[in-house]
């Protein structure tokens, strides 16, 4: 058998067919075969779109629609407010994320630990919710700090959420713990050598700052800073609370109003081929500019971060605590959880007149509210379990597999990460329109698939490289089967890293609004999608449905704490 | 002021520090010579890396004093901490420390730019540190592009580009595979006789101690244990504890039965009662006589015991052991026996030749010159 033949290339092909049927081949081939498939088919469905001109019945090839859009003054005016609302949340987000890192990372401050989960509460919670939240705490005249800034003699307009800023306000808010878990990682594990290596060569702290701490975390930041800008320009929810009522679109938006009777698809699927195109070049720019500069900070040791006395600088880090977990979690939940137990909100908080009658009426007598609260839990169960099953098998494929389309997989797999949910919303609805899928729960599921499928398979696929294959090896080698190794050995040894994804599919499920509100139909309304319609009626029924939307977001996060909160840093 | 500041370059006294519960150092004093590198030996974890750190300035001590040419730069009782960037030493960490966003260039020059030197000076010294280090032309590499030893060798052209008054070096060679390390050990030596620098080294190698410093600090648990020349350390450590650290691994308890009168070099002849009818005969070398009776322990090194093969068992006699091999390890140069003696293990090295195998009765022998005996509390 020493001088078997080459084998031809008949032979080769059988043998990677043999090798597919065998489950160890067929199981994780197949699972990246479906996450091409749901990359690839709003994708193309939205190239398609795009190309096609004219009207609905006599359709026909052109580039009328990129022409139209080119030529429209307000789609330039949309987008450069999305790339400022962006770039505005970003850097918003990387000084807070990046202050609020180092406290709690690098400083003596009281109670760190604390904060290190307070800090990450956001997260997990609804950004949409949290822009409700802040029409009632900072609208002009009637929000609850501007009548207190009234109160205390100043503008009681001085406050305007309705505004970019406001925008900016909140989007940051809720992205600021992405550059904050990009960034703490890095100062946690950089060798505290470093910085001594500098202080001992005559550097003072600023200078060290500037030339060694600074350069170091910046691969780290400009990740988290990149992660920022795409997802927070993509978001539909937070424009559509606070930009759109005063007229001030953003892409997303506009998206949104354009599918609106009368639907114009072809100019919409032309704004969506031109977000996928400026998203994807971002992400690669981004893994060129990362591979140029992947220095190792981190050794693997453990090293004990060197930690700095704040002394009277602690008022200034507590302060900045206070900000952001009072603006990110406690003043809108107070505000939230206020107007709800009103029987009508008026703008002034009345303890006396408290009641559950709103958290009564949509639990159990508003038909759209409790029908949209099923859906969340089917669609958000379902697709959590489906996506970490589809995830754990990619990763398995990714990091144990034998082909040679391994590195291409990775990145392909990961695009959806940056494309926004109302553009993949749009590829799925040009998919089903006239399609028996058109209006049904399944195929809201299968867009919430494809947009967040990348987080359950990065965060699995982290777990499973730092896996030793010798311990999958030995129970191969002892006699099991590759079916009885994966139960066995693999599966449960990242079970952490498996319970997370699922978690955080969950969160990202029962919120998500922009991959919903294109594709939902009366009877497949979500939680979101019901507080869009039920904002025209009342608040307190929004509000109700908001505190219980969060609830199960603070429940998720609670068991989420308690598995792994390392799935983050993956 | 100036010729304390020559004789007592650096001056470390009764340095404490502890972090938490965990007392890391107990009163740590000692000086350094204008010119003369002293090592800081000892095991892992008994505060070598703090006292160097606190000398740096990179860690505050609780109390004690530092100084350095004569100026102090630490006094617990005046509260008086220079920040480290005011020391004007050189370090070399034990994990390099290269920076791995700059060049090899930057990182040899930063200490020179922070001082703010001139372009050409800096150009013009960075390339000379590279020569001595033996890394001429790799200057514009990026740091991380290189080997281990190459890294060790920007750190150490880091710490002297700025021709620093004192130089710290955190085991530098730890993390260096065996060949690497004895090579560095060398150059670091001949670049240490050229330059000429003070220099502490920190090390848990007694070899590296022995052969980079003039003078040896030994530690053990926060605390100076010896403070010796290389070759009076070796020969007569002064504790049990330096003795087995430096490599006296026959270590045994016993009690003063005689005591002989001192000889011309003023050691006495002292006769220490084993417990399992043999006795060895010592040389006391300390000032106090001891007393019959006092307990004792004695040391010797395996290399200098001598095994001879002993069929029938010989008299009792001075310095001589009577027993079996338990153990023979082959070595190549050497065999390592272990020999049982009634109640106790001696461990002895013969050359690779020796016929003997285990369950053969033996002989071990010792001289009195090569044993030593420590007071025991
Ligand atoms: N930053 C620190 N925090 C807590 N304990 C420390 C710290 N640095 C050192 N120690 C402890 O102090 C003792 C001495 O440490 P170190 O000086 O590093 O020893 P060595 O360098 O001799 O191995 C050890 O017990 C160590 O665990
Ligand atoms: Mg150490």
């Amino acid at each position: 058998m020493t001088h078997a033949p080459l084998p031809s290339s008949a032979a080769r092909c059988a043998a990677r067919l043999r090798a597919l049927r065998s489950p160890q081949g067929f199981l994780p081939a197949m699972a990246v075969a479906i996450g091409v498939v749901l990359i690839l088919s709003p994708f193309l469905a939205t190239v398609v779109r795009s190309l096609l001109t004219g009207e609905e019945g006599k359709l026909g090839f052109g580039l009328g629609n990129f022409i139209g859009m080119f030529g429209n003054k307000r789609f330039w005016e949309a987008a450069a407010m999305t790339a400022l609302m962006g770039a505005g949340a970003t850097a918003l987000s990387c000084l807070f994320g990046l202050g609020l890192a180092w406290i709690v990372a690098r400083t003596d401050l009281p109670g760190r630990a604390g904060f290190d989960t307070l800090n990450l509460i956001p997260f997990f919670l609804s950004p949409f919710v949290g822009a409700i939240s802040w029409t009632y705490l900072a609208a002009p005249n009637v929000g609850l700090l501007n009548q207190v800034i009234a109160a205390a003699g100043g503008p009681a307009d001085l406050l305007n959420i309705y505004s970019v800023g406001g925008v900016i306000w909140v989007l940051a808010l809720f992205y600021t713990p992405y550059v904050y878990l990009f960034v703490i990682s890095p100062m946690r594990r950089m060798d505290p050598a470093l910085e001594d290596a500098a202080r001992a060569h005559g550097a003072g702290f600023w200078l060290t700052l500037r030339y060694v701490t600074a350069p170091l975390m910046m691969p780290a930041l400009m990740s988290g800073a990149l992660v920022v800008f795409v997802t927070s320009a993509g978001l539909f929810d937070v424009p559509l609370a606070l930009a759109s009522p005063h007229g001030i679109k953003t892409i997303p938006t506009a998206v949104f109003q354009v599918v609106q009777y009368p639907s114009d698809y072809g100019l919409a699927a032309a704004i969506g081929v031109m977000v996928m195109t400026v998203t994807v070049v971002i992400t690669l720019m981004q893994r060129s500019y990362l591979s140029k500069r992947s220095f190792a900070t981190v050794t693997g040791k453990g090293y004990r971060p060197r930690i700095v006395q704040l002394g009277r600088w602690k008022i200034a880090a507590l302060g900045l605590e206070i900000l952001y977990v009072g603006g990110g979690v406690v003043l809108p939940m107070a505000a939230l959880v206020m107007v709800a137990l009103s029987p009508l909100w008026t703008g002034k908080p009345d303890p006396s007149t408290f009641t559950l009658g709103n958290f009564e009426f949509v639990l159990f007598s508003h038909d759209l509210a409790r029908r949209a609260m099923v859906n969340s839990l089917i669609v958000a169960s379902i697709g959590a379990t489906l996506g970490v099953v589809i995830g754990t098998l990619q990763s398995y494929y990714l990091q144990r597999g034998r082909s040679r389309l391994r590195t291409v997989m990775d990145a392909f797999l990961s695009l959806p990460i940056g494309i926004p949910g109302i553009i993949l919303g749009l590829g799925f609805l040009v998919i089903a329109l006239r399609t028996p899928l058109y209006s049904t729960l399944w195929i809201i599921l299968i867009a919430y698939i494809a947009r967040f499928l990348p987080f359950s398979t990065r965060g699995i696929s982290a777990m499973l490289v730092s896996l030793s294959t010798d311990l999958e090896e030995s129970a191969r080698a002892g006699g099991a089967t590759w079916l009885q190794t994966m139960r066995m050995v693999v599966l449960p040894l990242i079970r952490p890293a498996i319970v997370a994804a699922w978690l955080m599919l969950f969160v990202i499920f029962v919120r998500e609004l922009g991959a919903t509100i294109l594709l939902y139909a009366q009877g497949t309304e979500t939680i979101s999608v019901a507080m869009v319609i039920m904002g025209e009626m009342s608040f307190g029924y929004v509000a109700a449905l908001a505190v219980i939307q969060a609830l199960l977001l603070v429940l998720a996060f609670g068991l989420f704490r308690l598995t792994r909160s390392a799935f983050l840093e993956a | 002021m100036a010729d304390e500041g020559v004789r007592n370059f650096v001056r470390v006294e009764s340095l404490c520090k502890s972090f938490g519960a965990t007392a890391a150092l107990k009163g740590v004093s000692f000086d350094v010579e204008q010119g003369s590198t002293v090592s800081l030996l000892g095991p892992s974890g008994c505060g070598k890396t703090t006292v160097l750190r606190s000398i740096a300035g990179l860690e505050r001590p609780d109390s004690g004093r530092i100084a350095i040419g004569g100026e102090p730069v630490y006094d617990g009782a005046r509260s008086l901490n220079q920040p480290p960037e005011r020391r004007q030493i050189g370090m070399v960490f034990q994990s390099y420390a290269v920076w791995p966003h700059m060049s090899v260039a930057q990182n040899v020059g930063f200490p020179l730019k922070v001082r703010k030197a001139g372009a050409a000076q800096l150009a013009e010294r960075v390339t000379k540190a590279l020569e001595l280090v033996g890394l001429q032309g790799l200057g514009e590499r990026p740091a991380t592009n290189l080997s281990g030893g190459q890294q060790q060798r920007v750190a150490l052209a880091r710490a002297i580009v700025h021709e620093p008054r004192l130089v710290l070096f955190d085991e530098p060679l730890s993390n260096l595979d065996a060949r690497l390390r004895q090579q560095m050990r060398t150059e670091l030596k001949l670049l240490q006789d050229r330059l000429g620098f003070t220099a502490i080294y920190v090390t848990h190698d007694q070899e590296e101690a022995l052969a980079l410093s003039t003078k040896v600090i030994v530690m053990n648990d926060g605390q100076v244990e010896a403070i010796a020349q290389p070759r009076a350390l070796f020969a007569q450590p002064a504790t049990a504890f330096v003795a087995h650290f430096l490599g006296f691994d026959n270590i045994f308890d016993g009690t003063v039965a005689a005591v002989g009168a001192r000889d011309a070099g003023g050691a006495a002849t002292v006769r220490v009662d084993l417990g399992v009818g043999t006795w060895l005969q010592c040389a006391w070398r300390r000032a106090e006589p001891p007393l019959v009776g006092a307990p004792v322990t004695v040391a010797f090194r395996s290399e200098r015991a001598a095994l001879a093969s002993a069929p029938t068992a010989p008299r009792p006699a001075a310095n001589v052991f009577c027993g079996t091999i338990e153990a023979a390890v082959y070595l190549g140069i050497s065999i390592d026996y272990l020999v049982k003696c009634g109640s106790l293990t001696l461990r002895v090295l013969a050359p690779g030749e020796c016929p003997l195998t285990a369950g053969a009765a033996v002989s071990v022998s010792v001289t009195a010159e090569d044993c030593i005996v420590f007071p025991r509390a």
